[in-house]
């Protein structure tokens, strides 16, 4: 290592490792140049020193403790803002949310069945003035429905004349 | 106040305990004050930049991280909205770029300088070195916080925070070498 290279060691003198620190103090033993730039760098750091034990605070400690303060209450929202983030981020409400969804799920897994138990009972044994509400009988009725009404379709025809289909209706009800 | 405590009295500032935080406050307000005037040499603008961090704390407050001090956290906010003032200044030319005046103190008194004097040239010779030097050297000269407390507050590995003081120092003492005409310092 030559001079130059010691220079940039010598102004980082304070925040050299030991080793470090000992491979300047060994160099500058033995070259004068390197030794005055110690010299005044280190003359440079006490002034340095000095200046920065001279503290500097604010005028009015507690008039900006209260500036301060009056400025953060004036964030209302940011208590709700604190509320909702925290409660969000809450482990224990987490746990709440997930029991209290997973039991609202089994609860109505469980009606769903004990309705659809009930129905099917329901439908085996009929009360009576019910309705009941089955596809098959529902169907069945339809038909007959259906077929008391084509008794009278042929009378029923637009093509022919009303005195033919009241002709025709009075036979079928003989 | 130790870090105990101090964690205590975060946790409650999280719940939105105005107290606890007001304690928080108190202990740090110095700290943020102190290096936003080392920044700024402006009473006003350091006020405001101590109460402007303090309220980002305070919104953010569900963002510290526990591996850093509230005071590293602080001092990052601060040196930041600094750093942010002297930019927005050097915009407006409210800072002189051109410290020549100090010359005018300097030579009045050939012999000592007295430390005011000093810290006024100092200060004046700071306004010289770039946005990096400049947030280095108050921190660890002036403020003279560790180095690793440095970088972490600047986000600046070892080295580059090491490189960026080496310029700083070799600034501020070429400056002073100017104005020490008949001093030791004038020997190199
Ligand atoms: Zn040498």
């Amino acid at each position: 290592m030559n001079c130059n290279d010691y220079k940039k060691s010598i102004f980082l003198y304070a925040e050299l490792s030991t080793l470090e620190k000992a491979e300047v103090d060994m160099h500058i033993k033995g070259c004068d140049n390197c030794f005055a730039l110690f010299h005044a760098t280190q003359k440079m750091q006490i002034s340095l020193n000095r200046i920065a034990q001279v503290k500097v605070a604010p005028e009015n400690a507690a008039k900006l403790t209260r500036a301060i303060m009056t400025k953060i209450n004036g964030t209302t929202a940011s208590k709700w803002h604190h509320f909702f983030t925290l409660s969000f981020h809450s482990p224990s409400l987490k746990i709440s949310l997930s029991l209290l969804s997973a039991l609202i799920i089994v609860t109505f897994s469980l009606e769903s069945f004990n309705h659809s138990i009930l129905s099917k009972q329901f439908l085996k044994q009929p009360s009576q003035g019910s309705v009941t509400l089955d596809s098959k009988v529902f169907r069945e009725k339809a038909s007959q429905r259906k077929g008391k009404a084509s008794f009278f379709v042929d009378c029923l025809s637009p093509f022919k004349s009303n005195q033919y289909s009241l002709e025709c209706l009075k036979n079928k009800f003989k | 106040m130790d870090q105990e405590a101090e964690l205590d009295l975060i946790k409650k500032a999280m719940k939105g305990d105005a107290v606890a935080f007001r304690l928080l406050v108190e202990a740090h307000q110095g700290l943020a004050y102190s290096i936003a005037f080392r920044f700024t040499r402006n009473e006003q603008e350091s006020e405001d930049i101590v109460q402007e961090a303090f309220l980002k704390i305070w919104k953010n407050i569900l963002r510290y991280e526990r591996e850093f001090r509230f005071k590293t956290w602080l001092s990052k906010i601060v040196t930041n909205l600094s750093l942010d003032y002297l930019k927005s200044a050097y915009k407006k030319n409210n800072i002189d770029k051109n410290a020549n005046d100090y010359t005018m103190i300097a030579t009045s008194d050939e012999n000592k300088l007295e430390a005011d004097e000093l810290k006024g040239i100092v200060y004046q010779l700071a306004e010289q070195l770039t946005k990096k030097q400049k947030a280095v050297f108050v921190l660890r000269d002036l403020e003279q916080l560790e180095s690793e407390e440095v970088c972490r507050i600047l986000q600046l590995s070892n080295g580059n925070m090491k490189s960026n003081l080496y310029y700083a120092r070799l600034k501020i003492k070429e400056g002073l070498q100017k104005i020490y005409k008949n001093d030791e310092l004038q020997r190199l």
